[in-house]
């Protein structure tokens, strides 16, 4: 505590270079994020506004196309996050013993598609689904017995769109991991191999405990990321179809307050259960990954 | 000491400036003291006859339109907007609830009855006071909507409107031999039997669909909605909007036999992901047959300059293409009942007298003869007004297709009742479980009936749920 005058004129230009970065954190953030959690609370129409106070969550539990959501938003994140997490792993173990100038061609080549904007992918993945003359159906030819309309059966549609933000969100855990290993120092390998470890021994009893933060960090922001699943749903789908079969929780948000009979409170509930299933979610990685991580 | 005070103060000022910079409510008056009007509506129209060289694009002939009455009223403004599709359902409800609604806005009547429910439209029967013995009686009955006292009111003006056909490519059939199989020009009209037999006739399994359908989106409803009138199943009952009667024996039968003709190969695979691409499957010759209204024609003519239209019967290198529109096909002892869509002219409410005035004028001047003219003409829609006269006359099977129209029964599909769009969007994915085999048609309708009635007990204009 200050008590001194100059101590007090501290604080204040502390918080006056905070303000930069936290009043549009708070008006463009915290106030709309609070704003939607106060909003599920009341019922708002074009003209009025009034409390119903829980009707709007009452409502949740008996809405079967929320269900649906709910079960295709966590079916997706079971698809793609370990898969991300298996995969970049896999490709930044592979790419780090590489030269440097390897190393930048492949962080190139995996982070091109986050830059590239995911409307203009979801078109060319848009294209490669097509049933009358998609890509796919043209590589597979008959191994799948024929024509496959892979966005248009209730079996395939969700694989397809997890196969779809697979293959854009791998650029920035490779370069994580890579940036991870990279951090690893070379004594605790020249250790493991005194005492008679072999490369898999060394990858499984050193690599992969060291890498625990950045796993830790891919893991959570990536499950952040897929519950929040949307644009692949809004581009390659027809609201949500066939039968419900991609409705995400966002999608559905989306589709509750920007379509007709525009129910705002209703999405904003949908909203706020989605905050408090992200925070447990992010809780309880943060509680089984983050036990023993060693943090620099 | 100073300066540093001053980085302060225009730190604090950062958030005045922010929300500064948010929009009140629209300027009454330019400053020229013109009352200003601002005009949102449909891409309807383009190359409008006459005008073909200034309305090449949507909203060309909107700004024409504000051109010709600002020349007539030098003290008013028109600011046009034209909405794509997607926009309208989306811009203008938050641009009410952000209190910057357009004044006037030209929409389908399924869009703007929700306004009127909502309560921010102003009544517009002034405006035809002492004209609507020259308007469409079956327009006016779809415009006039009960306000919260139950008095039914001229929500909008009607402009033009479109009855939902048969599109048949009759190539499909003739290039085979097998026209003998469908109605004729003359006589446009089906028996169920004949219809059966014209489908199976023409579908070849993997390659060619008879009978295009969606069911992707609640614009399908049109189409998949006229079988279930074709098998004596409504989707209300006597204008009874409390409940919906879909779920009948007559419904599943024809959703039973939606399934059956879309397991037969009658109707292609994609049913239930189809969107805009029904279309291209049109064009290309995949399918043959689709529900649509007469604006279809316009449609062809824009997919043969965007050179869409490849549809190849004899493999002869040639297009085959011949559009020929018949009444929809019924059970027998069912009538023929057609769905009716319409646009027209809503205000939303204002406050200001003189402006109010002004905007209502500008309705009236939209809603003028010529106008409404230019409009059917362009869109290839039924005016609303009896005064604009045949626009038909250069397409005879059109006109005798139409007038038979015109004297069928109007389906209800309650596209003016308080629910129409929560109920709308709700069914298609309980059709799809259906065309899927997820679920039965009789499974299906009973939990769309399920949802609906919960929905149906919704207070529009309280919101109660």
């Amino acid at each position: 505590m200050n008590t001194d005058d100059g101590g007090s004129r501290r604080d204040w230009t502390g918080w006056l270079f905070l303000l930069p970065v936290s009043l549009p954190f708070v008006m463009f953030v915290l106030w709309p994020l609070l704003h939607g959690v106060l909003l599920s609370f009341f019922d708002v129409q074009l003209t009025e506004t009034r409390f119903i106070g829980l009707d709007n969550y009452r409502a949740l539990l008996n809405d079967e196309s929320f269900r649906y959501a709910i079960r295709n938003t966590c079916l997706f994140v079971v698809l793609v996050v370990p898969t991300v997490w298996l995969i970049t792993l896999t490709i930044a173990a592979l790419v780090y013993p590489l030269g440097r100038l390897a190393q930048s061609f492949f962080r190139l080549a995996f982070y091109l598609p986050v830059v590239a904007g995911s409307v203009c992918l979801a078109m060319v993945w848009l294209w490669i689904f097509n049933d009358q003359y998609g890509l796919l159906n043209y590589l597979s030819g008959d191994l799948f017995g024929g024509r496959v309309d892979w966005l248009g059966r209730t079996d395939t549609a969700l694989p397809s769109l997890a196969m779809v933000v697979i293959s854009w969100s791998l650029g920035q855990p490779v370069i994580i991991f890579l940036a991870a290993l990279a951090g690893i120092p070379e004594e605790v390998y020249e250790a493991a191999t005194i005492d008679g470890a072999g490369p898999i021994r060394r990858f499984w009893h050193v690599t992969l405990p060291m890498l625990r933060p950045a796993s830790l960090f891919v893991v959570v922001t990536q499950t952040i990321g897929v519950f929040q699943v949307f644009v692949v749903v809004l581009l390659l789908t027809v609201n949500g179809g066939p039968a419900h079969a991609t409705r995400t929780i966002v999608y559905g948000m989306y589709e509750t307050a920007f379509t007709p009979p525009y129910n705002f409170d209703y999405a904003a509930a949908q909203g706020s259960l989605l905050l408090v299933v992200l925070a447990a979610v992010a809780i309880v990685q943060f509680r089984l990954l983050g036990r023993q991580t060693h943090w620099n | 000491m100073a300066p540093r005070r001053g980085k302060h103060l225009a730190l604090l000022c950062l958030p005045a400036l922010l929300l500064g910079g948010c929009p009140g409510e629209r300027p009454l008056r330019d400053e020229q003291d013109r009352i200003i009007i601002e005009y949102w509506h449909q891409p309807m129209v383009t190359s409008v006859p006459g005008l073909e060289d200034i309305t090449r694009e949507p909203g060309d002939f909107e700004r024409h339109l504000a051109r010709e009455f600002m020349r007539r009223h030098p003290d008013v403004v028109v600011k046009t907007q034209c909405l794509s599709w997607e926009d309208l359902p989306r811009k203008v409800p938050i641009s009410v609830l952000g209190g910057r609604p357009p004044d006037v806005l030209m929409d389908y009547v399924g869009r703007t009855s929700g306004y009127w429910y909502q309560g921010v439209l102003e009544p517009l029967d002034e405006i035809l006071a002492g004209q609507t013995q020259d308007f469409d009686p079956k327009f006016l009955e779809a415009f006039r909507l009960e306000d919260a006292d139950q008095r039914r009111h001229l929500h909008a003006v009607p402009l033009c409107g479109w009855v939902q056909l048969l599109a048949v490519n009759r190539a499909a059939w003739d290039k085979r031999g097998l026209g003998h199989l469908l109605p004729t020009s003359d006589n446009p009209r089906w028996t169920w039997p004949q219809f059966e037999a014209a489908l199976s006739a023409v579908a070849e399994p993997g390659k060619r669909w008879p009978l295009g359908m969606q069911v992707a989106s609640e614009q399908g409803d049109y189409c998949v909605l006229q079988f279930f009138w074709a098998h004596g199943a409504d989707v209300y009952s006597q204008r009874d909007y409390s409940r919906v009667a879909i779920n009948s024996p007559q419904g599943v039968a024809a959703l039973q036999w939606l399934v059956d003709a879309h397991r037969r190969g009658w109707i292609q695979p994609n049913v239930a992901t189809a969107g805009n691409s029904l279309f291209d499957m049109f064009w290309r010759g995949d399918i043959c047959c689709l529900p649509s209204g007469i604006s279809l024609r316009r449609t062809y003519d824009n997919a043969l300059r965007e050179q869409k239209v490849t549809a190849d019967f004899d493999g002869d290198g040639e297009r085959d293409f011949d559009i020929m529109f018949t009444l929809p096909p019924t059970r027998p002892d069912c009538p023929i009942r057609l769905p009716f869509g319409a646009a027209g002219f809503a205000v939303f409410r204002q406050q200001d007298a003189a402006k109010r005035r002004a905007v209502f004028e500008f309705v009236r001047f939209l809603s003028e003869t010529d106008v409404v003219r230019q409009y059917a003409q362009a869109a290839n829609q039924i005016p609303s007004r009896k005064s604009v006269g045949d626009v038909f006359a250069e397409q005879p099977d059109v006109q005798h297709v139409s007038a038979l129209a015109a004297a069928c029964d109007r389906a209800d599909m309650g596209a003016t009742s308080p629910h129409y769009y929560d109920l709308r969007k709700r069914l298609p994915p309980h059709l799809q479980f259906a065309f899927l085999g997820l679920k039965t048609p009789a499974k299906a309708l009973a939990d769309f009936e399920r949802e609906a009635r919960v929905v149906l007990k919704t207070d529009v204009r309280s919101g109660s749920r």
